[in-house]
């Protein structure tokens, strides 16, 4: 019993440290598991966001209402991290924001695997893909579908279950 | 020959049912998330249907559920305990992982297509920790 | 007319493979929470006088019905979507295939994490099934995994009870075919 308390005040205490930051977690899609154990918080009108949320998922308003609750979260996050970055990157945030909201579940999930190995590059590295995708768009699609299929499949993690 | 194809889908149904058993196994195994879930799903239809029915709500029928899943209270607060390990866990992640949120992601030098295209740098498609 | 506890116990009983199901048919596991909370809704709301026998088919009915709504609702357009709508989507056995079952999947094969042979088998086994084109997978589940008999499947999937073994027998080999290719042996072979 003891132990529970310990682990229920240490779990409390680090509750309140994440929530002064960010409570959201912007997690992928795929095996998501939230802090909270309960998932009935009800999906918010576009018409409910703060003015802040709205500005940053404008491109968005549109098909707001007809997203699923989840995906609504997940747009949310995105919102939450918005102040974190430089103009630059926020403005492509609001150009990308369709793309990305009309991606499948398993095509953003891969998405966010690859990013986080690109993530861990040297600057140079990612300097010299940014160089190699330029190139990459060149290709005609057909040779584009043969090195899709060539490729490895992209690293499957187990589920946190 | 009509017994060799007897013989045959028997083989093949013996088969299915296997890899269904194995399947089923691991069904069971869900995080307790998302069994949580499924009983909030599932108490609401039943409510649902209740009302339907004109009946009076029957508190035990839906609260039975609740108390057989938490019926060794032992076991309930080892998973509640275990729960909240997972999430402080989690939230440990979540406290590092701010640079590779979704936000970023869309912000980064190269657009989100680049990123779903594993045949664009299929270097890429290892994972980071390897 | 089902008694709210028939319904109760029914859906306590369905639910935990009706989400592995969905989640293997969407690939991912928030929408198959949605998913399988619509379909129970839908069961208790718009079926409140069918007995409790008629449950299993509907609700397996119910589901498949939900999922595709889930998919033309998001108004998705896989980037690969178009292209391949462009090269026809017609199967070998004349059914309109769905060109997100021809996206790849993750082979979880390949993870090195995953050691022990019983665990890589069900992980191949997982992995096949989400390449299953749709109706072989709906097939193969509903044959299976829900028991049903050929002509309940045939009859919940609205084909022929021909149809039905076709695609269960092209599952099968399916998933053979690539235990094999992972050097796992027959699942036959496994058990014994």
């Amino acid at each position: 019993m003891k132990k529970f308390w310990l682990v229920g005040s240490l779990l409390l205490a680090m509750h309140a440290q994440a929530a002064t930051n960010q409570e959201q977690l912007a997690m992928a899609d795929i095996g998501a598991i939230k802090t909270s154990l309960s998932d009935d918080v009800p999906a918010k009108k576009w018409a409910e966001l703060t003015e802040q949320q709205r500005s940053v998922l404008t491109p968005l308003s549109a098909e707001w209402d007809t997203l699923r609750p989840w995906q609504r979260e997940k747009m949310l996050d995105i919102a939450e991290d918005y102040p974190k970055m430089d103009a630059k990157k926020q403005k492509r945030v609001q150009n990308r924001l369709n793309t990305w909201s009309r991606m499948t579940p398993y095509e953003r999930e891969n998405a966010r695997k690859r990013f986080q190995k690109f993530h861990s590059l040297s600057p140079e590295e990612q300097q010299n893909l940014r160089n190699k995708w330029a190139e990459h768009q060149k290709l005609p699609e057909q040779e584009r579908e043969k090195m899709r299929k060539q490729s490895g499949e992209v690293y499957y993690d187990p589920e946190l279950d | 020959m009509k017994t060799d194809n007897t013989d045959y889908e028997y083989n093949e149904d013996a088969q299915g049912k296997q890899i269904a058993a194995l399947l089923d196994e691991k069904a069971q195994r869900l995080s307790m998330r998302v069994l949580k879930q499924l009983e909030n799903g599932r108490n609401q239809a039943v409510n649902r249907h209740q009302k339907q029915q004109g009946s009076t709500v029957n508190a035990d029928g839906t609260l039975s559920h609740w108390v057989s899943w938490a019926d060794h209270h032992r076991v309930a607060m080892a998973g509640l305990a275990l729960a909240l390990l997972v999430s402080a866990f989690l939230i440990m992640q979540s406290m590092s992982a701010n640079e590779t949120s979704d936000a970023f992601l869309l912000g980064a030098d190269l657009p989100p297509e680049a990123f779903v295209d594993k045949g664009f740098e299929p270097a890429l498609n290892q994972s980071a920790s390897l | 007319m089902a008694s709210s506890q028939e319904l109760s116990d029914f859906l306590q009983n369905v639910e935990r493979r009706a989400f592995k199901q969905t989640a293997y048919a969407v690939r991912d596991d928030h929408a198959a929470m949605d998913i399988v909370q619509d379909a129970m809704l839908k069961l208790a709301d718009k079926y409140p006088d069918k007995p409790v026998t008629e449950y299993p088919m509907l609700f397996q009915r119910i589901l498949q019905n939900t999922m595709r709504d889930f998919w033309r609702r998001q108004k998705v357009r896989s980037l690969w979507t178009t292209l391949l709508s462009s090269f026809g989507t017609q199967s070998d056995d004349g059914e309109t295939r769905d060109p997100l079952d021809t996206m790849d999947v993750d082979d979880g094969s390949q993870n090195p994490a995953t050691q022990l042979e019983g665990s890589q088998t069900l992980q191949v086994i997982e992995t096949a099934l989400q390449k299953l084109p749709a109706r072989q997978r709906e097939a193969f589940v509903l044959r299976y995994w829900e028991e049903m008999s050929v002509a309940e499947t045939a009859e919940s999937m609205g084909c022929s009870e021909g149809s039905v073994k076709t695609h269960c027998s092209r599952a099968l080999h399916t998933m053979a075919a690539l235990l094999a290719q992972q050097g796992l042996g027959t699942v036959k072979e496994l058990n014994t």
